[in-house]
């Protein structure tokens, strides 16, 4: 790892591992769905933290002294934090909202169903 | 030896045979009788019985099998007798023994049984089905020890010939297979009680149960045909132990001498032993009598 | 050529243009929805043809990017056919789906497209973010499409899935965010270029993240519980639309990213994991009493081999060919049944009872679908089995071939108990298919026809084309199945013809077959049985419109076998009489139960021939005849391994179980073939394949021994434990049951002697049993037929009503018991001087006693059903029809003509056995004798005696005394009393009960118990086991962490 970005890349793991204890702990199922979401921000978070530099801007150009070259218009790359990883969590910020949508619209049906939010409550199809 | 004189010879010999197979059987029923204490019948008395059922003035029958049935008893009989050779160095007494090996004999002793256990059973009448239910119980059992018996002298001669057999008897009396392997003549000797269903194997025909067996229904001609298949089938077989186990014979005398001792075997043990159940006979023949043959083959296999 | 770009463009924009066609009308939305499936199988069909005639893979650049920076997709050969496949079975669950409403709406019709799509991107694309994208495009498909579900299961199921899901898709992103970092790209080709560069700690764990990912959406064990739910909780038609689509695009990502993982700790995972999921998954799916949840499992154990065989075919070991061909046969037949269990609605597998018994074609696609599934030929999944192993084999896996077989054998437990609930009749109004309009089961009848056509192309590459007899009768017979407007005496008319137009060709030499060596030898046999069934069936009409369609298959399938010169050839053409038997035994009136048990060990000793040949294989050696180059411990393996196939199907003691039911419950047409032809065919195996092999020896405590002689004590045991069992029967068809498979007995012992007249005696003896045994069968057919009863307490007296029967019948046990005069007696005369030549002694006394043992039953066959009292309600029987005596006199002939002359068939086997060993095992002394080293025999001259006596004791008996008078039935000599009715005085029931008793302790069931044992076994691990899915999602989740943590201290995450 990169010096400058061990503080993020940690939180993001903390916060994928809470997720997960919160999935694999809780038995409310509007909780579970909580925890992917926990789940979704660390990695987000995570992928960012290693597209980061530190010192580094955002890799837009708002400004000629950020690019490297005037007349191709190439980046200056040394200057920007690497674009990337930022453009896949834009991608998967949105898969995740779809996702989680999802999951929170099967724990409205399985509320109705069950009158229960109890995740031990929905096992009956087993072996 | 042309074949016509052959046939003639044979044919006599098979008249002999009878009389003789029907001979001992009277000889049997005297003997009996002394033993409890009765005077009993002459030792023709069989004779008297064939004339009688022969001149029956009335017969019945049932089925066309029933008809039949007494041809194949007799014929098994004669026609057993026929591929066994009486006397050896005789081509007339040989008969056809040149039709196959001790394997033909051993299967066509039952050619005879079958035919009369399905006219016997045609007749419908439910004796005759008991009876042979344990006659066949009792017949695979004692085939296990005569088997093995078998297997031995003709592994040991290398042949399942008859002639072969007898032939490598010759020289003495010690040579004979009943003192060259023992042990598969002592397996072979207790089968032959069974093979003669007296006691203590006497449960085809058991008296007080089954009281005739399975020729209960046969009367007249077909019964004289029974009987002459019988006599001639325990003669044949007899003939066969000779050659097996007490080196053939030479002569006429020879062979009448040693087929009454060998007879009079499975008579002196039927007249002290009581009946076996069909289970208890099965199992005695699969006990030591079993053991005795599988000694009978080892030793062969030692040599 | 049309860009392939529109492959994904075309089915997205229709996705999102659907609401504003439906607005025309559902029909019109239905109408563009179908017209886009057919456009993506048109387009990606036109491109695989091209790439078929040798185009190169298309590259498709997108956003003017070119890779590593833009996102690059790819159309190949494997690309073009997966999407074929996905568009086909979208038409087929779209048409299926049309009929069930909840999913057939408008949203389902989006849903539906949007699977496809994403399946198809999943193919395509060559980025991993990207496909990460698709990933979840699929996944949001399938999560959404299960939500429709009214019932709650289907919720509970998607709510797991989507859970599992949930954490599967963190790891896949999480991987591909760390292999970005580590390579500095998302382009797979590129990322494949660079990652073995970069030496960077982690990369393993990063690598592991990534591949549980796919595993866990790849539904492997153990992360597949909640895919498991979905088969059983979801509408089967989304389940095949989703096997169709993303569980083989799927497979195709783990294909591709598998390029990132190199060397062998990676493989042997891949092969590990794909193993235990094969294991497993089919292991516990034998106690599953739910269909679709049983497919569930079976689809994860598919996967699972699939899995399994991937890093084989990256090291070259395998070809490529095997996967495709598995995934193609697993699509077609798990979507076929996946749909035809939707169609039939029975959720339980008890409630299949008389499946689909108004409707022959999805009768035909389901049994098509079963065969396909447990990878019997000719199906595709055959043929790719074989290549699989094969490749396994020449490289030295054997143990991996050794699982391979050992989890095929737990599919065939349960897909055949599930065939069998399908064959075996209802008693009420069989459910499903009733009226069920043709485009509902389109996509199951398209599957099944495919998985046919495909497989008899490969099949007839393997034979040779519709000339040759095997495809020609096959080809006949599978066309007889659809014909069923004529009736069964004209259809057995028509085999008729078909075999006895077959067996001109070959026997008038336009098809080059050398008679007299040992397959023209079967060859006869197998023909001539066919023939005589053939004219039985104009007598008796059989009870189900396939059984001829069946039969020729099976007698092409065994004519298969014996032209076959490639252990490829031979075992197809096995596999092939396995099935067909399996389903004409199926036919009889308890015939799936007793089936059930047959095809179970058939196809265990399948399993064993097939690894006897794979350790054949692995010497290198594939044809038939280079067997003889086997030696040392190869050549031990595969005589041992084939041996006991063999053993095993001529239903050996110990392995004898199946085979009284089998033969006693198949329909009575068929018992003399199966009895007579079929049960031959092992020794057919034991003479050309077996028998090549030398026989090796192996240690024991005492001396080396023989596995020969091992053989012949095997075949011995059954010869005397099957009769001593035939005895005490009470049903006159499994009577003869035992009784065959204790004569097939005598077959494999005088085989295992290897001598000249060994030989002579085992096939002697295989055509006189297939004569007498056939004889009897028919015979038996006929009184049955006329009384309908089968036990013997319920027959009696029939000869007086049954004459020529009970002739038959006579002639039959007369031969059988080996009676001299008839030809039996040859027989036995055969293999005792074969047995005392070979110094067997022991083996000759015991034969001896289990012949003689053969006249109790024999006796009682004839007798209880023939002899005795006629019973009161047989009094009008009639005789049996006349083209089955008819049959019977076609098999008596050639008893006779043996019993008087044994060398016709003795003379031409001294050049078969000549031809074999170089020496005659029989010399002729004259015309008529015979001779060996232990003695001689004259049949002749034994016929002349016997019939000389009979003419001359007949004579007398007509001649002398006084003529007979017949009586009465009931007048008997009956100790004074007036005989009761026939029934109480015919003895019949427990006809030798004393000889029970005797032989009590021989006669526990202790095969049966020992078998009963192993099922116990079986049954409890896989009880125990399943208990493993909880049901709990969250259960799952840890399954997929504790799965990580797992790999992880194996070593993978460095």
């Amino acid at each position: 790892m990169m010096a400058g970005n061990e503080l993020y890349v940690a939180t993001g793991l903390i916060v994928i591992l809470i997720g997960f204890a919160t999935v694999l702990v809780k038995r409310n199922l509007l909780k579970i769905v909580i925890g992917f979401s926990l789940i979704d921000s660390g990695t987000n978070l995570l992928i960012v933290a290693l597209g980061f530099y530190p010192g580094r801007t955002a890799p837009i150009v708002n400004n000629p002294d950020m690019l490297a070259n005037r007349a191709s218009l190439l980046v200056n790359t040394a200057k920007v934090v690497d674009p990337v990883p930022q453009a896949l969590v834009l991608t998967a910020i949105v898969i995740g909202v779809g996702v989680t949508a999802l999951m929170l619209a099967y724990v409205v049906r399985l509320y109705a169903t069950g009158k229960t939010l109890d995740v031990r409550q929905f096992g009956r199809m087993k072996w | 030896m042309p074949l016509g004189i052959k046939i003639a010879w044979s044919f006599l010999g098979v008249l002999v045979a009878i009389a003789y197979g029907l001979v001992i059987a009277g000889i049997i029923r005297k003997v009996m009788a002394r033993i409890q204490g009765r005077i009993g019948p002459p030792v023709w008395q069989q004779f008297i019985d064939l004339g009688k059922v022969i001149f029956q003035r009335t017969a019945t029958r049932h089925g066309w099998m029933f008809y039949l049935a007494p041809i194949f008893r007799a014929g098994g009989g004669i026609g057993l007798y026929l591929l066994i050779p009486v006397v050896i160095g005789v081509p007339a007494l040989s008969n056809f023994s040149f039709n196959g090996d001790l394997l033909l004999v051993m299967y066509f002793i039952f050619f005879g049984s079958l035919g009369m256990a399905l006219g016997a059973a045609d007749s419908g009448h439910p004796h005759s089905p008991i009876g042979i239910s344990r006659g066949l119980s009792q017949m695979t059992a004692y085939e296990l020890p005569f088997a093995l018996a078998m297997v031995a002298l003709a592994a040991q001669v290398h042949s399942f010939s008859i002639h072969d057999i007898i032939m490598a008897q010759q020289g003495g009396i010690l040579h004979w297979n009943l003192f060259a392997n023992p042990l598969a003549a002592i397996a072979a000797f207790i089968a032959f009680l069974g093979m003669n269903m007296y006691a203590p194997f006497n449960i085809v025909g058991a008296p007080q149960e089954i009281p005739v067996g399975p020729p209960t229904e046969y009367n007249s001609i077909f019964l004289s045909l029974m009987m002459s298949g019988r006599a001639i089938l325990a003669v044949a077989k007899i003939v066969l132990y000779m050659d097996l186990f007490l080196g053939g014979a030479h002569s006429i005398l020879a062979a009448f001498v040693k087929t009454i001792i060998i007879y009079f075997w499975s008579v002196f043990v039927g007249a002290v032993f009581p009946r076996f159940r069909t289970e208890q006979a099965v199992r005695f023949f699969l006990g030591w009598p079993t053991v005795a043959g599988i000694a009978g083959v080892l030793l062969v296999l030692i040599r | 050529m049309v860009n392939p770009i529109l492959l994904i463009g075309v089915p997205l924009a229709v996705a999102f243009l659907l609401p504003l066609v439906d607005m025309l009308g559902r029909r019109t939305a239905r109408a563009v929805h179908l017209l886009t499936l057919a456009f993506e199988l048109f387009v990606a069909g036109e491109w695989l043809v091209q790439f078929l005639h040798g185009a190169a893979a298309v590259n498709i650049i997108t956003g003017g990017w070119a890779p590593p920076i833009g996102i690059n997709l790819r159309l190949g050969p494997l690309e073009a056919a997966l999407v074929c496949l996905a568009a086909l079975t979208g038409i087929g669950s779209a048409l299926y789906l049309a009929h069930h409403e909840e999913v057939g709406s408008l949203r389902g019709l989006v849903i539906q497209l949007l699977l496809v799509t994403g399946a198809i991107g999943l193919i395509m694309t060559r980025d991993v973010f990207n496909t990460f994208v698709f990933l979840e495009i699929s996944g949001i498909g399938t999560y959404s499409i299960v939500i429709f579900g009214k019932e709650r299961s289907a919720l509970e199921a998607g709510f797991k899935y989507i859970a599992l899901g949930g954490a599967a898709s963190t790891f896949f992103l999480l991987g591909v965010a760390f292999l970005y970092k580590i390579t500095g790209t998302l382009n797979l080709d590129d990322m494949i270029h660079k990652l073995p560069m970069a030496v960077v700690a982690g990369t393993g764990t990063v690598l592991l993240l990534l591949m549980v990912g796919i595993m866990s959406e790849l539904k492997l064990f153990p992360l597949n519980g909640p895919a498991i739910d979905l088969y059983d909780g979801v509408e089967p038609g989304v389940m095949a639309l989703i096997v169709g689509t993303t569980v083989n695009a799927l497979f195709f990502v783990f294909w591709k990213i598998s390029a990132l993982y190199t060397g062998p700790a990676w493989a042997a995972m891949f092969a590990s994991v794909g193993m235990t999921t094969f294991l497993v998954c089919n292991v516990l799916a034998i106690r599953q009493t739910r269909v679709r949840r049983m497919l569930g499992y079976s689809s994860s154990a598919q996967i699972g081999l699939l899995v399994f065989l991937v890093p084989f075919v990256k090291s070259g070991e395998v070809a490529l060919s095997a996967i495709a061909l598995l995934l193609v046969n697993h699509t077609f037949a798990k979507a076929g049944l996946l749909w035809l269990a939707g169609t039939h609605g029975g959720e339980k597998i008890k409630e299949w009872k008389g499946a689909f018994s108004d409707s022959l074609a999805l009768r035909i696609a389901l049994a098509t679908f079963v065969l396909a599934m447990t990878g019997l030929p000719p199906f595709p999944g055959f043929w790719g089995k074989w290549q699989a192993l094969v490749g396994l084999a020449q490289h030295g896996h054997g143990w991996w071939i050794g699982a391979v077989l050992v989890g095929s054998l737990f599919e065939f437990v349960y897909y055949f108990g599930w065939l069998k609930e399908a064959l075996t009749p209802a008693e009420t109004v069989p459910r499903g298919a009733v009226g069920s309009p043709l485009s509902e089961v389109f996509g199951s009848l398209l599957y099944a026809g495919l998985a046919i056509a495909l497989g008899a192309k490969v099949l007839m590459q393997v034979w040779g084309g519709f000339k040759t007899p095997a495809i020609f009768l096959g080809a006949a017979g599978f066309v007889l199945l659809f014909i069923r407007a004529l009736p069964e005496r004209f259809k057995a008319a028509l085999t008729l013809v078909a075999v006895a137009w077959v067996a001109w060709g070959v026997f008038a030499g336009a098809r080059a077959c050398p008679l007299w060596d040992i397959r023209g030898f079967f060859l006869v046999m197998v023909l001539f049985g066919a023939f005589v069934i053939s004219v039985a069936g104009l007598g008796i009409p059989a009870e189900r419109g396939s059984f001829w369609g069946l039969f020729l298959i099976l007698v092409g399938s065994i004519i298969g076998i014996l032209y076959s010169s490639s252990l490829l050839g031979f075992f197809a053409g096995w596999e092939l009489m396995t099935w067909s038997s399996y389903l004409l035994v199926s036919q009889g009136r308890h015939g799936p139960k007793a089936g059930y048990l047959y095809m179970l060990f058939a196809a265990a000793a399948g399993l064993l021939v097939l690894g006897g040949m794979m350790v054949a294989e692995s010497a290198g050696v594939t044809t038939l005849a280079a067997l003889v180059s086997l030696s040392g411990g190869v050549a031990l393996a595969a005589w041992g391994l084939l041996a006991v196939g063999f053993a095993v199907k001529v239903a050996s003691w110990g392995a004898h179980i199946w085979a009284p039911g089998a033969y006693a419950e198949s329909p009575d047409l068929f018992t003399p073939f199966l009895s007579g032809v079929i049960s031959k065919i092992p020794i057919f195996g034991l003479a050309a394949v077996v028998a090549r092999i030398a026989a090796p020896s192996v240690a024991t405590a005492i001396s080396s021994i023989s596995v020969a002689h091992i053989l012949g004590w095997v075949g011995g045991l059954t010869a005397f434990g099957m009769t001593l069992l035939a005895v005490f029967q009470e049903d006159m068809k499994k009577l003869l049951a035992y009784s065959s498979v204790g004569q097939v007995g005598y077959v494999v012992l005088a085989m295992a002697l290897l001598t000249p007249l060994g030989w002579t005696a085992a096939l002697y003896y295989a055509v006189n049993h297939f004569l007498f045994k056939g004889l009897l069968f028919l015979a038996i057919a006929g009184v049955i037929y006329r009384t309908g009863v089968r036990t013997f307490a319920d027959t009696g007296g029939l000869i007086k009503r049954m004459p020529l029967s009970f002739i038959a019948v006579l002639i039959g046990i007369i031969a059988l018991a080996g009676v001299p005069p008839l030809s039996g007696f040859a027989g036995k005369w055969l293999l005792y001087e074969a047995l005392m030549d070979k110094g067997w002694l022991f083996l000759t006394a015991f034969m001896m006693l289990a012949s003689v043992m053969a006249f109790l039953y024999c006796f009682r066959l004839i007798h209880s059903i023939f002899l005795g009292q006629l019973k009161d309600k047989d009094r009008n029987v009639r005789e049996a029809p006349w083209p089955l005596l008819l049959a019977e006199l076609l098999m008596v002939i050639p008893i006779l003509a043996l019993s008087v002359r044994p060398q016709l068939l003795i003379e031409p086997l001294q050049h078969l056995v000549t031809g074999v060993f170089g020496v005659p095992g029989v010399r002729f002394a004259s015309a008529a004798t015979m001779t060996t080293h232990f003695g001689y025999f004259n049949a002749a001259a034994m016929m002349a005696l016997v019939v000389v006596l009979f003419l001359v004791l007949l004579f007398i008996l007509l001649t002398v005394g006084p003529k007979p008078t017949k009586v009465k039935q009931l007048d008997i000599v009956y100790a004074a009393e007036v005989p009761p009715s026939p029934e109480e005085l015919q003895y019949a029931w427990a006809f030798y009960r004393p000889y029970e008793r005797a032989f009590a302790p021989l006669l526990k069931a202790r095969v049966t118990a020992f078998w009963h044992g192993v099922v116990d076994v079986v049954e409890g691990v896989a009880e125990a086991g399943r208990r493993f899915y909880t049901g709990n999602a969250q259960t799952y989740v840890l399954y997929s962490v504790l799965f990580i943590l797992v790999l992880a201290a194996f070593g993978l995450a460095r």
